[in-house]
């Protein structure tokens, strides 16, 4: 419902004006991109060097070898079901974030008693360090001292494992720890843009005899999307990406087998095994599959300010 | 008080559905805080009743055993200073070139806008641990090891790009027409943005403030190759550590859980009112 | 504020950021300004851009952050500082993970740390990369005849060299709750084979109070027991010319025994890590556990009071395989390395922190600091009344006399080494830190794969993984 950016610059209309405005824009961006560049380019170029050879991670040489870590890695059956776990654990956990996040933002958006603490508390799973957070969540699902599995218990729910951090159950376990940890960077950011949204429009549609659920789907929904597409793009990657959570539940192998997502296998062949040029490989292949997602993503949800490039 | 979005417009409201939205409400809290009360309360709890079966969820004995600890025998007062330094460093920078750059990208035009945003996603397409060996060269060749102005750098360019995109989105939402008024009346662009643009968009600001903060805050890979000397440790090396003690003290851990999130959630609160939109300057009205 | 300090270009920049005299994209050439006058300072003044003294600082990482032993070390390092005015010793004390991470990220850099703890096998490995110098200079200063010949044994290579110095070592011991042998006739001295302790598991194991044994699922503690009952059945994970030996009976007698092993542990053992089974004994939560002499710790900040000694908390004898003829043990002995990728001068530095680091009265405020767990090297202290009259080592005396006795029969064995000669195998390290072995464990103790399988597909991968990429 915006208005293109470029009905700005044409108001001035003379060509000088633009050519300097066209300026003024790229130096203002010039040194976030700068910046983001060095830190992104060095790093890149040289993953993409390394994955070419064959390097012990605690010695100073290495050695050719051309595509053979690539070759390895594609025929490497684990590999892909490192993959399958990533995209399991991506998928399962950013879908429910989503979920949650826009549903604790719409119950966050009104004002009653308490809003303000609530909203506070809300926003703690995100702020607490990882590495507590995770911890915090071993103890709770611990088949000896856990809470949860005490309180379920008590509830006599039928079906409950009697340890939930075993190969079959602790990829659940990582989703609802991953959920409650990161869907407050859903919340607060549906919740800003909730704020935005102009009262008129659900004037307009209350007058048109619109029920709350319509007014959700056809003015809040709409209004939200530029900053849910960004969301599900961010929180996707990096879910995708994610290392710590699921190395520190599962610490790599025991019942950590069954959460040993791509970013974990990495970590593994680059640190553990001292591989650091199949890490580095590994890697690439990770940005080459994300990439690829993020293309069919931009495909499937232009932005918007693609309509106006001139 | 802002008119805007406050709140949604009151409607008379049926008693059975002020019942559901209250359940949903405790609902939400519940799963949110169960683990910070269950951090606070084991935190306080003697050392033996810790590790309780059945766990008990009152403490029978109470003490502050932890907290002292926490307070006279480690260096977490030195380590939380450093992580303020950083996070406040970072996020001003961010905020200060994000809401510049997101501005750049949706208010001008020029050759290659969108790709360089999205070229600066490419730096989130490989797990930060992987980019820990490179990062770790970089940060030497400029001298940026053991420093907290190093760390700062490598927390700005990681946050830089999602507060560009995040930002942009906001910015696109703001229709021209209001810049477009301030401009004709005589505003050059700077004031458009500041005066016009920015409080509009604080929600996402605020909203962007508060994530690059948290990401500076709760880092614990670069400040940990980053960093060797003790007295420049952030609080995430700090509570590894306690991790990694001859005797891995529980409540100690909570207790610095505890002292890491009680501080930043009472900040956040208190801040949080500003995620609603308005100076009160003004609505879009026609 | 002493950050500041550090950066005293920095706090002028910021403060005149905050007067507003600098704008944003100033404010930002300036920082990186800043930085590369750091840089520069840093490639033209060696270690610290800000002073100009003449002083050797040498940085030595150890393994020990716990506040005890970090202020023995500043004790010992500030006096040695004393005697020595121009050197400046970096102690810096990590856990073994971060240690890893950090040297992995300083060799990439070539700036190596100018000695740290390390590994047995890690040793052979640095070794055969060239990566670390002998340390006999410290060896013969401190006394070669004084220190026990079973920690000697896994520092000397076939080149006559030391090529490590130990630093404390431990012997791993089986922990028994004596309270919960009452009304259950087991009497665990008489203990010989894994039959025998089989016989006596059910009768020691009430769930859900307690089970009978705990075990670390974690890879690296799952290793730990793999390769100690594979010795105590007679066998070794490698063969004479160091590839897998996975396959044969003795390693697949380990797993079917494993297998026996599960009823009696808790269901979540696949998750818990070390630390975790430690406070499960501590608590009561099991009957056994594999410990070390920490868990004396343990047992001090969470069992009840009246339960904190040797009677309530045993040790019990470990078993034999019914292919093995001696008990194996893991033997906890991380030598100092001194890495030659370092500066000649820090590494001279190092080699005479080490001489000063182990004269009797530094060692012993370093032994002391964990009385239990850090062992002294030196034979005379287990019989000097000062070293063993320290309260602590009086109150636990059953757990050293049980330490010193696996150390006096030779058949405690550093990790992954089953047969001495297994120190040589150039992959070791490689070995121990993949989750190949632990793989094949939880294949067939917790989702019952045929152990031939399990074995022959953990042998290709470390064939193919580990020994194949051994070359580059």
């Amino acid at each position: 419902m915006s208005v293109g950016a470029d009905t700005l610059v044409l108001v001035p209309g003379r060509a000088s004006r633009r050519r300097r405005e066209s300026l003024i824009g790229i130096g203002l961006l010039l040194p976030s991109a700068a910046l983001v560049l060095a830190f992104t380019i060095f790093p890149v170029a040289y993953n993409v060097w390394l994955g070419f050879y064959a390097k012990h991670s605690l010695r100073a040489t290495s050695s050719w070898v051309g595509l053979g870590n690539y070759s390895q890695i594609l025929t490497d059956p684990d590999f892909w079901r490192s993959v399958w776990l990533a995209t399991v654990y991506a998928i399962g956990s950013t879908a429910l974030q989503i979920v949650a996040g826009v549903a604790g933002a719409l119950i966050l958006h009104r004002r009653f008693a308490g809003c303000d603490f609530l909203r506070g508390v809300a926003l703690f799973p995100y702020m607490i360090p990882t590495v507590i957070a995770v911890f915090v969540w071993r103890w709770l699902m611990n088949d000896l001292y856990g809470v949860i599995p005490y309180l379920l218990n008590m509830l006599r729910i039928p079906g409950m494992p009697e340890a939930w951090l075993t190969h079959t159950t602790i990829m659940w376990v990582l989703i609802v720890l991953s959920v409650w940890t990161f869907f407050p960077f859903v919340l607060v950011n549906v919740l800003a843009r909730l704020q935005t949204i102009p009262l008129e429009l659900y004037d307009a549609a209350r007058v048109d005899g619109a029920s709350a659920v319509r007014q959700f789907v056809h003015v809040t929904l709409p209004q939200l999307k530029n900053v849910l597409l960004i969301v599900l793009l961010l929180r996707g990657i990096w879910m995708f990406t994610k290392f710590d959570v699921p190395w520190l539940l599962g610490f790599g192998g025991g019942a950590g087998e069954a959460i040993r997502t791509l970013p974990v296998f990495t970590y593994q062949r680059s640190f553990t095994y001292y591989q650091a040029g199949m890490g580095a490989a590994l890697s690439n292949v990770m940005l080459a599959l994300l990439l690829m997602a993020v293309t069919v993503y931009f495909i499937a949800f232009p932005p918007e300010a693609d309509d106006n490039d001139a | 008080m802002p008119e805007r979005a406050a709140s949604l417009p009151r409607r008379p409201r049926r008693p059975v559905s002020t019942g559901a939205a209250w359940a949903v409400r405790i609902g939400l809290f519940a799963f949110c805080a169960f683990p910070l009360y269950w951090m606070l309360v084991s935190s306080l709890k003697a050392s033996h009743e810790l590790l309780a079966s059945p766990p008990t969820f009152w403490p029978h004995e109470w003490e502050l055993r932890a907290y002292r600890k926490l307070f006279y025998e480690t260096n977490f007062w030195t380590y939380m200073e450093n992580t303020v330094i950083v996070a406040v460093l970072t996020t001003a920078i961010v905020i200060t070139a994000g809401v510049i750059g997101a501005y750049s990208l949706t208010r001008y035009t020029f050759p290659c806008r969108t790709l360089i945003a999205r070229v600066t996603l490419l730096a989130y397409m490989f797990p930060p641990i992987i980019m820990l060996v490179p990062l770790f060269l970089l940060a030497r060749e400029f001298g940026l090891v053991n420093s907290l102005v190093g760390l700062a750098l490598t927390y700005i360019s990681f946050s830089l790009p999602y507060a560009l995109w995040i930002l942009r989105a906001f910015f696109q939402s703001i229709p021209i027409d209001l810049e477009h008024a301030a401009l004709i009346d005589g505003a050059n662009r700077a004031q458009a943005l500041w005066y016009v643009v920015m409080p509009l968009a604080l929600p996402g600001i605020i909203a962007t403030a508060i994530f690059t903060f948290i990401v500076a805050w709760n880092d614990f890979l670069f400040a940990l190759v980053l960093i060797g000397k003790d007295e420049l440790k952030t609080i995430a090396i700090g509570i590894n550590e306690f991790f990694h003690m001859a005797v891995v003290d529980w409540g100690l851990i909570m207790a610095a859980g505890v002292m890491v999130t009680i501080p930043a959630l009472v900040f956040f609160v208190t801040i949080q009112r500003y995620l609603i939109a308005g100076w009160g300057t003004g609505g879009v009205k026609g | 504020m002493t950050r500041w300090d550090n950066d005293p270009a920095l706090r002028d920049l910021v403060g005149a950021r905050k007067e507003g005299g600098v704008g944003r994209r100033e404010f930002l050439a300036r920082l990186g300004g800043t930085v590369a006058g750091a840089a520069a300072a840093t490639v033209v003044g060696g270690a610290r851009p800000a002073s100009a003294q003449k002083k050797v600082v040498v940085t030595m990482w150890d393994t020990e952050p716990n506040p005890a032993t970090r202020a023995a070390m500043k004790a010992i390092v500030e006096d040695f500082q004393k005697a020595h005015k121009d050197i400046e010793v970096r102690a810096e004390g990590m856990g073994w993970g971060d240690m890893d991470r950090k040297l992995q990220a300083a060799m990439a850099a070539k700036s190596p740390p100018a000695a740290s703890h390390t590994q047995s096998y890690v040793v052979t490995s640095f070794r055969a990369k060239g990566l670390i110098e002998p340390v006999d200079d410290v060896v013969k200063a401190i006394g070669e005849d004084k220190i026990f010949p079973s920690v000697l044994q896994w520092i000397k290579y076939p080149d006559g060299k030391y090529w490590g110095i130990t630093h404390a070592w431990g012997a791993e011991i089986l922990g028994g709750r004596g309270d919960y042998l009452r009304g259950t006739g087991v009497d665990p001295r008489s203990w010989k084979t894994w039959d025998d302790w089989l016989r006596d598991l059910p009768k020691l194991n009430k769930a859900p109070q307690h089970y009978g044994l705990s075990l670390a699922g974690i890879p690296f503690f799952v290793n730990e027991d793999v390769y100690m009952w594979t010795g105590a059945n007679g066998g070794s994970l490698f063969d004479a010319k160091g590839n897998p030996a996975l396959e044969s009976p003795q390693v697949l007698g380990m797993l079917e025994f494993w297998k026996k092993l599960k009823p009696f542990l808790p269901p979540g053992w696949a998750s818990h890590d070390y630390l975790e089974t430690l406070s499960a004994w501590a608590t009561g939560k099991t009957t056994q556990v594999l410990m070390w002499g920490r868990t004396a710790g343990y047992i001090d900040q969470y069992a009840p009071a009246d339960k904190r000694n040797p009677e309530v908390f045993q040790v019990w004898p470990k078993t034999i395989g019914p292919m093995g003829k001696a008990p194996l043990t893991q033997f906890d002995n991380e030598p100092w390395v001194i890495y030659a990728d370092a500066p000649a001068d820090e590494k001279a530095a190092a080699r005479e922190f080490l001489k000063f680091f182990f004269k009797p009265e530094n060692y012993r405020r370093y032994c002391d600091s964990v009385p239990v767990h850090l062992n002294s090297i030196f034979k005379a202290d287990f019989q000097d009344a000062a070293y063993m009259g320290h309260p602590e080592r009086k109150r636990w005396k059953p757990w050293l006399d049980a330490q010193v006795k696996w150390v006096e029969i030779g058949r405690a064995h550093p990790l992954l080494i089953c047969n001495p000669q297994d120190l040589l195998v150039p992959w070791i390290g490689d070995v121990a830190a993949a989750p190949i072995l632990a793989d094949m464990v939880m294949s067939v103790v917790e989702r019952n794969k045929d152990p031939r399988a399990a074995a022959k597909e953990a042998s290709d991968k470390i064939s193919r993984d580990i020994i194949g990429k051994a070359k580059g």
